[in-house]
C-alpha cells in the first residue's frame, strides 16, 4: 500500500485521465494568457452590441450589456481556476499538518482536533458555508474561508487515518527504536508515504471547488457581478435562457468540463495507486 | 538477585496489561531480567507469550493505552525516568534493536543509505562520506557482497536474508553497548540462519556487546546464548545458565520444548499437549498447569516465584522434580552436538 509511485506514462495510458489532463492544460493556459488572447476588455459595456451572435469580431458573441463572452469566459478561469486552487491548497495543507499530529501523537491532540472535526461534519457542508457566509457577508474572500471551514475536517480525517495506519507500520517503530526525532520521522517517514494520496484527494477537492465556487456565485453570494466568473455569467444570462441559450452554454460547458476533468484526473490517479473505496 | 556493578540492562518486576474491549490481556507477569556486559541472554518462548511486548516495554516504546508496571534499567539509569529526548537520545546509541520482519522494517521510499544517514545524524554530526564509510564497513562485516551498490538500493531490491543483515548493520552503527535481537532468524531461510547466527557469534567475540537474543528456536539461543530465560504466557518459568537449562530442565514446559525439538531420528516427534492458554483475563495460579504432565493439587494457586535450585538456576514449579529425564534429553544429545551451524 505504501510504496506508491504515480508513472507518468501509466497515466497517459489511461484515455480519460490523458483528455482531462488536455483540458486541464489548456483551461490553465487560458487563463495564465488571458490577457494576451482575450479580443475585447472583458469587462466594458457597450449597450449598443448586446446579444451578438458569435462573429468574427466576438467569437462567442455577446452578454445582455454588450461584453465579450470569450473575454469574460478567458478572465473567469482566472477567478474560478485560481480561487479553487486556494481552497485546495488551503484545505489541504491545513488537514495535513492537523492529520498528522492527530494521527501521529494521538491522546489528548487527537481528542480535541477530531472532536472539533465532528462538530464540523455534522453540518451537512453546503448549509455550513451558507451559514458563515451568511454570518460574514458575500464576497470572494468570504467564501473562500467558508469553504475551508466546512471542508478541513473532512480531509484532516481522512489523512489522519492513514497516518493512523503508517504509525503502526513496522519501519515507524524501527526509526524510533534507533532513536530518530519524532519530527524527522513525519517529514521522512510518514509524509513521503501519504503523499500520493494525498495528491489524489487535492485533485478530487479542486473539482469540488470550482463547482462550488461557480454556485455560490449562481446564488449570488460569491464573486459580484462586474467581475467575470463563470457562475455569476451563468447567472446573468439565465433570463435570455429563451431567446439566447447560447449565453448560458458556454460558462455551463466551462464548468462542467473543468470539474470532470479534475475528478476523471484524481479518479485514474486513485485507480493507479490500487486505492480501493470512496474518498 | 545479585547487584552486579557490570550489569547493562536490567528488567525489574515488568507487568504489561493490555485493556481491550474483551477484557484485560496479561501480556506480561513480573519478569526479571538482567544482563551483564559481554554476557548473551536468550529469551525463549512461543509465539504470543510476551516476548517482544517485554523487550518493546523495557525500553518505553509501549503503546500508549497499555499499562506498565516495573522498572528498567540501561547502565543504572531507569528508562522510564527519562525525558523523551533523553529516551532518544539512549536508543540506537546505546542499545541496537532488530526488529523482527526485515521486510517491513524498512521505508520502502527511502534507499539503505538515507536509513544509515538517518540513524546516525539522529545522534551525531556526520558527513555524507562519513555516513557512507562506516555504513560499508559495517556491511562489509556482516558479509553483503557488493555491498556499495546495496547503500543506494531501496528495501524492495533487497532479499529478506540481506535486509536482515542490513538491519543488524544499522543496530550495530553507533556502537551500542546493549544489542536486543527479536526473533533475527524468523523470517530467513536455514542457510540464511546459520549465517546470521555466526555473525552473532563473530560479534560475541570481538567485542564486549551484549546480546538479548529473543526467539522460538531453543537450539539457536542454546548455541549462542550465555543464559537463558524460557518464558511462558508472560512468565519467566525457568532461568539459568545455558548449559545448565539445556542438560537440567527442571521445569516442565521446558522440559517439552527441548524434547519437541526436531531431530534426526525415526522417532514420533514429541508435542506438548493443548494450547498455550489465552491470556485475556489469565487465571492466577501456573498458566501450565493444564498441560503439565506433573500437575499436582497447589497447582492452581502457584505464586509463579522463581526459587533458586542451585548453580544459578531458577524455576517456577510448585512440583520441582529434580530426577525427571536426565537421561532422555542426554540420549538425544545436548543441543551442542546436534547442532552444527
Amino acid at each position: 500500500m505504501t510504496d506508491l509511485k504515480f508513472s507518468f506514462t501509466e497515466l497517459m495510458q489511461r484515455k480519460p485521465a490523458l483528455v482531462s489532463l488536455v483540458i486541464i492544460l489548456i483551461l490553465v493556459l487560458g487563463a495564465v494568457c488571458a490577457p494576451l488572447l482575450a479580443p475585447h476588455d472583458p469587462e466594458y459595456v457597450e449597450l449598443g452590441r448586446a446579444l451578438l451572435r458569435p462573429q468574427t469580431d466576438y467569437p462567442l458573441g455577446t452578454d445582455h450589456l454588450g461584453r465579450c463572452v470569450f473575454s469574460r469566459l478567458l478572465y473567469g478561469s482566472r477567478v474560478s481556476l485560481g480561487a479553487s486552487s486556494l481552497v485546495m491548497i488551503c484545505n489541504i495543507s491545513i488537514s495535513l499538518v492537523i492529520g498528522i499530529l492527530a494521527g501521529y501523537k494521538g491522546g489528548w491532540i487527537d481528542e480535541i482536533f477530531m472532536r472539533l472535526g465532528d462538530i464540523f461534519l455534522a453540518f451537512p457542508n453546503l448549509v455550513l458555508t451558507l451559514v458563515i457566509v451568511g454570518m460574514m457577508g458575500p464576497g470572494l474572500q468570504n467564501i473562500l474561508i467558508a469553504m475551508v471551514i466546512a471542508q478541513w475536517a473532512w480531509y484532516a480525517r481522512i489523512i489522519r487515518g492513514m497516518v493512523l495506519s503508517l504509525r503502526e507500520s513496522n519501519f515507524v517503530l524501527a526509526a524510533r527504536v534507533s532513536g530518530v526525532p519524532s519530527f524527522h520521522i513525519l517529514l521522512h517517514h510518514i509524509l513521503p508515504n501519504i503523499s500520493s494520496q494525498v495528491l489524489i484527494l487535492a485533485t478530487l477537492n479542486v473539482g469540488w471547488a470550482i463547482l462550488h465556487i461557480s454556485g455560490f456565485s449562481f446564488l449570488g453570494l460569491g464573486i459580484q457581478p462586474p467581475t467575470p466568473e463563470w457562475g455569476v455569467m451563468l447567472k446573468d444570462s439565465r433570463s435570455y435562457f429563451w431567446s439566447d441559450p447560447l449565453l448560458m452554454l458556454f460558462p455551463g460547458l466551462m464548468i462542467s468540463s473543468a470539474v470532470v476533468s479534475f475528478n476523471l484526473l484524481g479518479d485514474a490517479l486513485k485507480e493507479i495507486a490500487g486505492m480501493k473505496g470512496n474518498l | 538477585m545479585d547487584r552486579n556493578s557490570d550489569t547493562i540492562f536490567k528488567i525489574e518486576n515488568l507487568f504489561v496489561k493490555i485493556p481491550t474491549r474483551q477484557g484485560t490481556v496479561h501480556a506480561v507477569n513480573g519478569i526479571t531480567l538482567s544482563i551483564e556486559k559481554g554476557q548473551t541472554l536468550g529469551l525463549v518462548g512461543e509465539s504470543g507469550c510476551g516476548k517482544t511486548v517485554s523487550c518493546l516495554t523495557a525500553l518505553g516504546l509501549q503503546k500508549k493505552h497499555f499499562r506498565v508496571k516495573g522498572k528498567t534499567c540501561l547502565n543504572h539509569r531507569e528508562i522510564h525516568m527519562l525525558t523523551p529526548s533523553e529516551k532518544r537520545r539512549v536508543l540506537g546509541k546505546q542499545v541496537g534493536f532488530i526488529m523482527q520482519n526485515p521486510m517491513q522494517a524498512f521505508n520502502p521510499l527511502i534507499t539503505i543509505e538515507e536509513h544509515f544517514r538517518e540513524t546516525i545524524r539522529s545522534h551525531k554530526k556526520a558527513s555524507l562520506s562519513e555516513v557512507r564509510k562506516s555504513a560499508n564497513d559495517l556491511l562489509q562485516k556482516v558479509g553483503l557482497a557488493g555491498y556499495e551498490k546495496i547503500l543506494h538500493q531501496y528495501p524492495i531490491q533487497l532479499s529478506g536474508g540481506m535486509l536482515q543483515r542490513v538491519m543488524i548493520a544499522l543496530a550495530l552503527i553507533l556502537k551500542p553497548r546493549l544489542l536486543i535481537a527479536d526473533e533475527p532468524t524468523t523470517a530467513l531461510d536455514t542457510t540464511l540462519q546459520s549465517q546470521i547466527v555466526k555473525l552473532f557469534k563473530k560479534l560475541k567475540k570481538n567485542s564486549d556487546i551484549s546480546i538479548l537474543l529473543i526467539s522460538h528456536d531453543v537450539d539457536m539461543i542454546a548455541s549462542i546464548a550465555d543464559k537463558i530465560s524460557v518464558m511462558y504466557a508472560g512468565y519467566i518459568v525457568e532461568q539459568g545458565p545455558t548449559e545448565e537449562v539445556i542438560s537440567r530442565p527442571l521445569h516442565p514446559y521446558t522440559k517439552g520444548l527441548l524434547l519437541s525439538r526436531p531431530r534426526f531420528s525415526k522417532e514420533r516427534l514429541h508435542t506438548i499437549p493443548g494450547h498455550p492458554p489465552s491470556l485475556l483475563n489469565l487465571a492466577d495460579g501456573c498458566p501450565f498447569y493444564q498441560r503439565c504432565f506433573s500437575s499436582g493439587p497447589l497447582c492452581p494457586s502457584f505464586s509463579m516465584d522463581l526459587q533458586h535450585c542451585g548453580n544459578g538456576h531458577f524455576v517456577s514449579c510448585a512440583y520441582i522434580d529434580k530426577s525427571f529425564d536426565k537421561h532422555k534429553v542426554q540420549e538425544h544429545g545436548s543441543p551442542r552436538d546436534t547442532v552444527n551451524f
